[in-house]
């Protein structure tokens, strides 16, 4: 009877063992950068919206605020996507023959929503308030960047968890209070007062969140 | 031979949609826009009352928190098309718009604060309503605030003549 393992056989067995956990640790390893990436949480990346709205335009050049559209911002949990009235305020004579607005006059024609598109949406079970955090200095442009200078609108933070606990450890050298695009903030603390001190135990608790 | 059935029922399920292929690519484009619905008939929604007595005359009276709340309400929603003076010379209007009169001619400088708070509420000519997006006090705030924009432009003018 033949041998039943080559010679070799012991060789190949050592490289297999070595190399099955290195192999194991780096797709590992690789998983873990993935999912941590930029990438993994769709950052840049644009959602299809019905119409090819440009914030860099509206917001940029032409200087709206963003409270002209997102009205609920300071004051409700959801910012909210502007009514198709509320484009029509100047979209009725500005582009009023645009092929491109065709969605926005079928809107208003049907009173149907125009479905925007959000690309900052948060899962459900993580609870967000605009207003909470708006009120207390906390910028549009800190968690949407720059989106004056956005030809499409995309996600520009994670708004992973991780993110959002690195201003909940400690705010107030995160808020960028005195270069705020929102004056509002600034103005409801009583002149020369550092914003109310923040209540890190509360900032931090699981149920201010996850309700 | 037995194998047949069980292989033709597999088969058929292998058709099956699973629910997953209309799903949208990005998962954090979730719309939730909530549809308009109309209030019933005979009914009144919440807070009708107090939206009624904030929107009443005279309103607020002016104070320098009011004015700042004013400026502020202005700069967002008026400056567009009215400009940062009311001259009526926004951003907006130089992508045409048609330009809206400016606030410094005689007629709107003699209107009463209840007139500026009508045209925001229901709009005038060209310009939409702005009741959905600026609530009854603020109406007024942006009110006393074009006021104090006519005074400043009328004392400059006064000045300079």
């Amino acid at each position: 009877m033949a041998q039943l393992f080559s010679r070799r056989a012991t060789t190949i067995f050592r490289v297999v063992l070595t190399l099955t956990p290195l192999a194991a640790a780096a797709g590992g390893g690789l998983t873990y950068a993935w999912l941590r990436s930029d990438a993994a949480w769709g950052v840049g990346k644009p959602a299809p919206q019905p119409i090819p709205f440009r914030h860099d335009l509206h917001a940029g050049v032409l200087k709206i605020d963003c409270r002209y559209c997102h009205t609920g911002a300071e004051r409700a949990a959801d910012a909210g996507m502007p009514s198709a009235q509320t484009c029509m305020t100047c979209h009725s004579q500005i582009w009023a023959g645009a092929s491109v607005l065709e969605p926005l006059r079928t809107a208003l024609a049907l009173d149907t929503p125009l479905r925007w598109r959000s690309v900052s949406r948060l899962p459900d079970f993580a609870y967000f308030h605009h207003g909470a955090h708006v009120s207390k200095g906390v910028t549009c442009a800190t968690c949407h960047g720059r989106v004056e200078e956005m030809p499409k609108t995309v996600k520009a933070r994670t708004l992973s968890m991780g993110w959002c606990l690195e201003c909940h450890r400690d705010p107030g050298s995160r808020l960028p209070l005195h270069t705020a695009v929102l004056a509002t903030a600034e103005k409801k603390q009583p002149s020369g007062q550092a914003p109310r001190a923040h209540d890190t135990s509360l900032l931090m608790s699981c149920s201010t969140c996850h309700r | 031979m037995r194998l047949i059935a069980p292989m033709l029922a597999l088969a058929a399920l292998a058709a099956c949609d699973s629910g997953t292929e209309s799903r949208e690519e990005a998962a954090s484009t979730r719309a939730v826009q909530r549809e308009h619905t109309a209030i019933p008939y005979g009914t009144a929604s919440r807070g009708t009352a107090a939206r009624a007595a904030a929107l009443a005359s005279p309103g607020s009276s002016a104070t320098p928190e009011l004015l700042d709340r004013g400026r502020e309400r202005f700069l967002i929603f008026c400056s567009p098309c009215h400009g940062a003076s009311g001259r009526g010379d926004g951003l907006v209007v130089s992508r045409g718009f048609p330009a809206p009169p400016s606030y410094h001619q005689e007629r709107l400088r003699g209107a009463p604060f209840e007139h500026i708070v009508s045209v925001i509420t229901n709009g005038t000519g060209l310009m939409h309503s702005y009741a959905d997006r600026v609530p009854p006090e603020d109406r007024w705030a942006v009110a006393h605030y074009v006021r104090s924009l006519q005074r400043t432009e009328a004392q400059t003018a006064g000045a300079s003549e």
